[in-house]
């Protein structure tokens, strides 16, 4: 079929090209576990089979990042233009936030005074930069002002996916990075076959904004940024060069004969033919978690609203309600309790659709005592809920009223205890569909049900909960 | 970000304005549009002229380059000959662009285009071979242009992009 309709293929060959892997509207994007690169990975060949599957052993997390090479940020991705500033900018600020607010202040200040080095070395005039370098720094400083609570990890993320600013990071770095290499031309002239040497490098490459990054580019920026602060570069390849696991290279050099515990903090930067993403190697506390606990303590100073005993009563109820067939033998209290407990008793759909909707937000119901435990193990402080063996027997005498017979003398049994029909009980939407309950034309003793405007008082309801309520007591 | 350096780059230009330009600001337009105003120096050809041009600065300036566009007709290899005014620099082009360029830069660039054309990278081939095989009869064409379009200021469109 393929083959009779090229045009098809092509439209789905180039449409597949300008697939996208990463969110295309994250520039940064979120921290995911590592196995998602093995998954991606599942169907490719042997060797990336096998290096992707020993991955999250070596790296737990990663962040796909996009890349910057293509100075549009929102415009078309183009894999042969994408490079790694990115990810290590995003990396370094990362670690700096680790370290605290004291590092970070002095890291600002180093980066102002680099400002005269970008303008005698690297050639830059002051006011071509100066925005750039503005916004770098202070976005280091915003995020540095909240280090250690998770809003600057967050800012982080908010800043670095912003799309005019990031530019200005990045080309920031570039300029960086050729104000290094300019600096120490001697050593990296060698290094460019090109006449123009180290300076014609920068002009022709790291100083356009849509030229990819190479190893020179990496190596100037690590020795510019990052060494400086004691931090160390780890690119993992994932290619096809034969191995079982990816290939590690860290810079600066003199890095990759260190035990990994004697140096500074590690940029780890996941290396695929067309990407450069970040990796994590120790799970760092879920920011998720954080988040949660947060929040319930947070609500926990909401929960002594519902001191009265009462208002605990009626969450009680209500969470019980949701639980199919347990209204019946539920202890209900004369309050508001019985109104909604009531409601499903009228309509079935009410209970199943709209009792969750009624029902208060389970954490909000939470003690303050027990910020950790789960909305229905919660309302045990206030009011035990029923035994497991007390709401089966409750089951079971409810059964008689609904008039299921089992057997024949089983009918007989109920018909002489439990007198005359009491009123029909029904509680789960399962059961009033059921030919067993009597109100469905299936049932051998089928007889509508039957408005009454007791009902509507809730009266004839209240009186037989109150009535098995003082059973149990 | 961009907005700064932009009031920045206007703010010197404005009140040192390179020699043969004057720049304003359409009324209630942002930064991102201006209307420039070039008399190219005595050795040009296109001498007497006043030729109106409209710089058009992206959202993502510097990161994206300016696109310039002539207002005023100009017999010229490098300037389409038509309503549009399309003018073709060598530093706008993309793939030279660099985000430390200034404007000013842009500025110098069109003086040197109006003193020295470019034919070898033309965007009227027909002006581009009449400019290298013979250059009085583009000179006298050129000057007509002048004459018949460039001796007024420059009037500019109103919503100019």
């Amino acid at each position: 079929m393929e083959d009779q309709d090229p045009h098809g293929m092509a439209a789905q060959q180039a449409a597949a090209k300008e697939y996208q892997p990463d969110l295309p509207n994250y520039l940064v994007g979120d921290k995911m576990p590592s196995s998602a690169i093995t998954e991606e990975y599942a169907k490719a060949d042997a060797t990336y089979v096998e290096k992707t599957i020993a991955l999250p052993g070596q790296y737990s997390h990663y962040r796909p990042v996009q890349g910057d090479g293509n100075c549009g940020w929102r415009g078309k991705f183009d894999p042969s233009k994408t490079f790694s500033r990115r990810s290590i900018g995003f990396a370094y600020f990362e670690k700096l936030i680790e370290a605290g607010g004291a590092q970070i202040e002095s890291e600002c200040n180093r980066l102002i005074g680099m400002n005269s080095m970008l303008t005698d070395i690297g050639g830059y005039a002051f006011e071509l930069y100066e925005d750039w370098a503005d916004d770098f720094i202070s976005c280091l400083r915003e995020v540095g002002s909240h280090a250690g609570t998770p809003m600057a990890h967050a800012l982080l993320f908010q800043k670095w996916n912003d799309g005019p600013a990031t530019a200005g990071y990045i080309y920031y770095m570039r300029l960086l990075a050729a104000t290094y290499l300019k600096a120490n031309a001697d050593t990296y002239d060698p290094f460019i076959a090109d006449s123009a040497g180290i300076h014609g490098y920068c002009q022709h490459s790291i100083e356009m904004v849509n030229r990819e990054i190479e190893h020179l580019g990496i190596t100037a920026l690590v020795n510019v940024l990052l060494k400086p602060v004691n931090m160390v570069l780890e690119i993992a390849y994932l290619d096809r060069s034969p191995g079982s696991q990816v290939n590690k290279y860290r810079l600066p050099e003199e890095a990759n004969n260190l035990s990994e515990s004697s140096l500074g903090p590690i940029i780890y930067l996941l290396y695929r033919p067309d990407h450069y993403d970040i990796l994590y190697r120790e799970p760092q506390p879920l920011s998720i978690q954080v988040h949660r606990v947060n929040s319930v303590s947070d609500n926990a100073g909401i929960a002594p609203i519902h001191e009265d005993p009462n208002a605990f009563g009626a969450m009680d109820l209500a969470s019980l309600a949701m639980i199919p067939g347990f209204t019946e033998s539920m202890p209900i209290r004369p309050s508001n309790v019985g109104h909604q407990g009531k409601m499903p008793q009228h309509d079935p759909w009410v209970q199943s659709f709209a009792m969750p909707v009624s029902t208060p937000t389970p954490p909000m119901v939470a003690p303050p005592s027990n910020p950790s435990l789960s909305p229905h193990s919660a309302m045990g402080p206030s009011q035990p809920p029923p035994p497991p063996s007390e709401a089966s027997s409750g089951m079971m005498t409810a059964a008689p009223e609904c008039t299921i017979r089992f057997s024949a003398l089983q009918y007989q049994y109920d018909g002489g205890n439990s007198g005359p029909v009491e009123p029909f009980q029904v509680t789960t939407s399962t059961f009033k569909n059921s030919v067993w309950n009597r109100a469905h034309f299936g049932n051998p003793d089928f007889h509508p049900e039957e408005w009454s405007p007791e009902d509507e008082n809730m009266d004839g309801r209240l009186g037989v909960a109150k009535r098995r309520g003082s059973k149990r007591d | 970000m961009s907005t700064k350096r932009l009031a920045k780059e206007h703010a010197e230009l404005d009140a040192n304005p390179p020699e043969g330009f004057t720049i304003r600001l359409p009324p209630s337009q942002s930064l991102h549009t201006w209307h420039i105003i070039h008399r190219p120096p005595p050795e040009s050809a296109l001498h007497p002229g006043q030729f109106g041009l409209v710089l058009s600065l992206p959202p993502d300036y510097p990161f994206k380059p300016p696109t310039l566009k002539f207002v005023t007709r100009v017999y010229h290899p490098n300037v389409t000959d038509d309503s549009l005014g399309n003018v073709c620099l060598g530093i706008l082009k993309s793939e030279n662009w660099k985000p430390s360029t200034k404007i000013s830069a842009v500025l110098d660039a069109v003086r040197n285009l109006m003193i020295e054309p470019q034919p070898d990278d033309p965007l009227e081939e027909r002006i581009a071979e009449e400019y290298r095989r013979d250059r009085p009869a583009w000179e006298e064409k050129a000057k007509a242009y002048v004459a018949k379009y460039a001796m007024d200021e420059p009037e500019f469109p109103a919503s100019a992009s």
